[in-house]
């Protein structure tokens, strides 16, 4: 079991699906109910790096989840952020950031940031 | 005569022609005229010589348009036997459902015979099907549901989750 996955917002219903808009910087992710409402907005003011995938080509990292799940779960510690660091050169060092992994419809949304989101959640 | 399309002060001859038409014999493009309509008894000959041409090639464009349709329903289809149609995503996935865990889905991974089978670990295999598709039987999905997924050549997605 992996205890560096925390979970911040459970499942949504299904079936859901995503919506990721990336506006000069800032970036909006909705998830949305099957009437294709949005029940749930995070809006990022600023990212270090965004990554939608399939869920499917995203097996290594459902492994390590280890049957955690939810709509959006966090991590400090997880092999992104470790690629991430490499990639940047560790030019970031000393910069708290945080890997948000968003798990609706069929994609996998990541998103590295230095700051907290913004959420807007409707209830059931 | 003609009708200039656009003209930006280029010398028009007395038919209405540019003079380089004129001198040319047919529309001209250059300079600082882009084109012009030529008057009925001209368009006549290029109907007869093109609309054969363009029906044929209309024609050709409706089978060509026909066959992909019906290849993009055929790399659709769930060859799996007692799925339920869940939903289609704008990114042409077919989320289809069946009754069962990781056993019903191995069990109908290995119905389908898929040739070239590869042990990837972790419960994950990869095959191919007779029609070319690739098959992947998994433990995992984003759901947490058991799932078989069968990609075709293009962006066409089978998705089988397996519920309780």
């Amino acid at each position: 079991m992996s205890n560096k996955y925390v979970v911040v917002i459970g499942p949504l219903l299904r079936p859901s699906s995503s919506n990721v808009v990336f506006d000069d910087g800032v970036v909006l992710v909705q998830g949305r109910a099957p009437d294709d409402v949005a029940v749930l907005e995070v809006e990022f003011p600023s990212v270090e790096f965004l990554g939608i995938s399939d869920e499917g080509s995203r097996l290594r990292l459902l492994n390590d989840l280890d049957g955690l799940r939810g709509a959006l779960l966090k991590s400090r510690d997880g092999d992104l952020l470790r690629y991430f660091a490499d990639e940047s050169l560790h030019t970031r060092e000393g910069i708290e950031l945080t890997h948000y992994i968003f798990m609706i419809g069929e994609e996998i949304i990541d998103v590295i940031t230095r700051e907290e989101p913004v959420f807007n959640v409707t209830p059931p | 005569m003609s009708t200039p399309i656009h003209g930006g002060g280029g010398r028009v001859d007395q038919d209405g022609y540019p003079a380089a038409e004129a001198q040319y014999g047919g529309p001209y493009l250059g300079g600082s005229s882009i084109g012009s309509v030529p008057s009925a008894p001209s368009m006549g000959l290029v109907n007869h010589v093109t609309s054969p041409l363009l029906t044929s090639i209309a024609l050709s464009a409706g089978v060509w348009f026909d066959f992909l349709e019906q290849l993009s329903q055929k790399q659709d289809e769930c060859p799996i036997p007692g799925t339920t149609p869940e939903r289609r995503t704008k990114g042409n996935t077919n989320i289809e459902s069946k009754q069962g865990d990781f056993d019903t889905e191995n069990g109908d991974f290995d119905a389908l015979s898929p040739g070239d089978v590869s042990d990837k670990g972790g419960g994950v295999r990869v095959g191919t099907l007779d029609d070319g598709r690739i098959i992947i039987v998994r433990p995992v999905s984003s759901d947490g549901s058991p799932t078989i997924e069968i990609q075709s050549g293009s962006r066409t997605r089978v998705k089988v989750r397996y519920v309780k």
